[in-house]
């Protein structure tokens, strides 16, 4: 288990997309999974992470997982999302601010929510 | 060797042998297209016997994977069963030796297609759907094909993995057939390609030119979105939201496909037909271009060198409009893999030199080269590529998507850098606007892909030298665009 409350930040923001910057080994995105999310996107820099992920998710169409970096996997991702749908984003590790400004760059965030891992 | 022999009314029969095409477009010879599995070839003889017999009521074929001829072919028919029912005699352990097809299935070809050629049993239940009537297959218990090489003598790349990706598509298409018992006749094909930027362009290239192919879609990751919107081919992509398949092996291609299936979930697997268009033969065998391969693989049968890229004219050419000085060159030398992307220390003098002669420098997404003087343009999306490209005279590349965008779908005037592999898989036909550039190792095709298997460095020591390089930009730039050297 991970430390998010994935519950109550639906709740509280009305976020029904989850984005992950760095998915790891997969466990943060396995275990969103069980919520109701409409979407839940993660992009991860690591090409054999990212395969090994989305073959684990293979088949749960609400899970897509892309492989590339910052404003790279963003650009993949944010034509899917329309700017007034509220999005949980989770950044992390080194790049989390290089991320979360790749995001600012091209989506105006006031009614995202944003969690970022140490 | 490929063969087959067509069966008249009157039981006469007509033999074929073909061998694969070296580039001499003889009669009796048929394009070597490595994106091509054994069952294009079983169409192709096909077609070829039709030619040879039009009246053909049966006609018998050898597994392409087979290096068979007519002769030899001949003493495997067993006595033909009455009715127009197919037959396949395989060996012991169900590994198909020769199809004997009544000539109505050539009617629909297509469906042809996905016959594994390595699997009897399943090849046997998909002939039965195609012809309507129970189809035959006898083993020979006293005959073993045993493990089929990796490589063949005939060029085939088709080794365990590989057969039972073409059975895994089979089977799928079994299941396809049995979900959609009214309609799968109608079912729209889609070439599986979920692989790299440059192959899915190239058969994007080559659907434009073939009319009435084999296939209606492409399967295609859906991080290549761009590449078809810009150069799209015709073909209705299917995307399959899966990262492309490493290409360090980390991940095998049987493991892949099986995912990709599931990724694309039962709604599209039920209502579609997959064609396996990568690799069944070894790529570096052909002399052919890999967008002459594609349009085999569509349906094409390429029979002379006018259908070839280094036989017709280009498709699309174009240049800058911009004074010959200063000169603008963009270049892209990271390639794929590390043995296509060029030497640091040769492009710093290639650089050099030119800076000296008063041209300005660009390359695209390397700010490691800017220390050299050059500037570093991103491009990682077709339209920012086009938009950094129509801002310079040429365009020098590795052996990368970015060459072959550049030169058969912008038709900008390009020179590619080639080391080790054949230029003639990927380059363009040679001309004022187009050249190639290699140096003469003998180890050209190595296959290799991180290091040098005969020095074992990273780098490859078959790219041309600097000096050949900037004498290939000033020919060009002298002869497009007036250019003159300033000191």
């Amino acid at each position: 288990m991970t430390d998010f409350d994935f519950s109550t930040a639906m709740v509280r923001s009305g976020c029904r997309i989850l984005v992950v910057f760095g998915i790891g080994d997969g466990s943060v995105i396995g275990e969103a999974a069980e919520f109701p999310f409409d979407h839940i996107y993660g992009i991860e820099p690591s090409h054999h992470q990212a395969i090994v992920t989305a073959f684990k998710q293979a088949e749960n169409q609400k899970i897509t997982v892309i492989h590339g970096k910052g404003a790279r996997g963003w650009g993949q991702v944010s034509p899917e999302i329309p700017a007034e749908t509220p999005v949980l984003f989770l950044f992390g590790g080194a790049t989390a601010e290089s991320d979360k400004a790749a995001v600012a760059a091209t989506r105006d965030m006031v009614r995202d929510l944003v969690w970022v891992r140490d | 060797m490929l063969a087959g022999i067509a069966i008249d009314a009157a039981g006469r029969q007509h033999p074929l042998t073909c061998t694969f095409n070296a580039g001499a477009f003889r009669p009796g010879e048929i394009f070597d297209s490595a994106n091509c599995p054994p069952a294009r070839y079983l169409i192709e003889i096909g077609r070829r016997l039709l030619e040879v017999c039009p009246t053909a009521e049966k006609l018998v074929i050898a597994n392409p994977l087979l290096p068979m001829t007519a002769e030899r072919l001949a003493g495997w028919i067993p006595q033909l069963p009455p009715g127009d029912a197919p037959f396949i005699l395989s060996d012991r352990a169900s590994f198909p030796l020769l199809y004997i097809l009544p000539r109505r299935l050539f009617d629909a070809e297509r469906f042809l297609l996905l016959l594994s050629a390595c699997d009897g049993v399943a090849d046997r239940r998909l002939l039965s759907r195609f012809a309507g009537v129970e189809a035959e297959r006898v083993g020979v218990s006293s005959f073993d094909v045993g493990d089929f090489p990796i490589s063949s003598v005939t060029g085939w790349f088709m080794g365990r993995g590989r057969q039972e990706m073409l059975r895994a598509l089979a089977l799928q298409a079994l299941e396809t057939i049995e979900a959609r018992p009214d309609d799968w006749r109608s079912l729209p094909f889609a070439a599986y390609l979920p692989y790299h930027a440059g192959s899915l362009l190239m058969l994007n290239v080559a659907a434009r030119q073939v009319s009435n192919g084999l296939f209606d879609k492409v399967v295609a990751c859906a991080s290549y979105r761009d590449i078809v919107e810009t150069a799209s081919g015709g073909l209705e992509p299917v995307w399959l939201r899966l990262p492309w398949l490493p290409r360090d092996n980390s991940v095998g291609e049987l493991d892949y496909v099986i995912h990709a299936l599931k990724r694309l979930g039962p709604e599209i697997r039920h209502s579609h037909f997959f064609g396996f268009l990568r690799y069944s033969r070894l790529y570096d065998w052909t002399p052919f271009h890999l967008i002459d391969q594609m349009k085999f693989a569509l349906g094409h049968s390429m029979k002379s060198e006018e259908d070839t890229v280094h036989g017709a004219p280009p498709a699309v050419r174009s240049r800058a409009a911009l004074p010959p000085q200063p000169l603008r060159l963009l270049f892209h030398l990271a390639g794929g893999w590390k043995l296509k992307s060029y030497r640091t220390d040769h492009a710093a003098a290639v650089f050099t030199a030119l800076r000296a002669l008063g041209c300005e420098i660009s390359v695209v997404d390397q700010p490691s080269l800017e220390r050299y003087g050059a500037r570093s343009v991103a491009s990682d999306s077709t339209a920012l590529l086009t938009e950094a490209v129509k801002a310079h005279h040429i365009f020098i590349a590795v052996d990368s998507f970015p060459h072959h965008f550049v030169r058969h779908v912008l038709g900008w005037p390009t020179i590619g850098l080639f080391a080790n592999t054949k230029p003639c898989n990927s380059d363009a036909k040679q001309g004022d606007d187009y050249r190639a550039v290699v140096g003469a190792l003998p180890c050209n095709p190595c296959g290799a892909n991180g290091r040098c298997p005969v020095l074992g460095a990273e780098d490859c020591a078959n790219f041309a030298r600097p000096e050949q390089v900037v004498s290939a930009i000033l020919t060009m730039a002298r002869t497009l665009y007036g250019f003159t050297e300033t000191m």
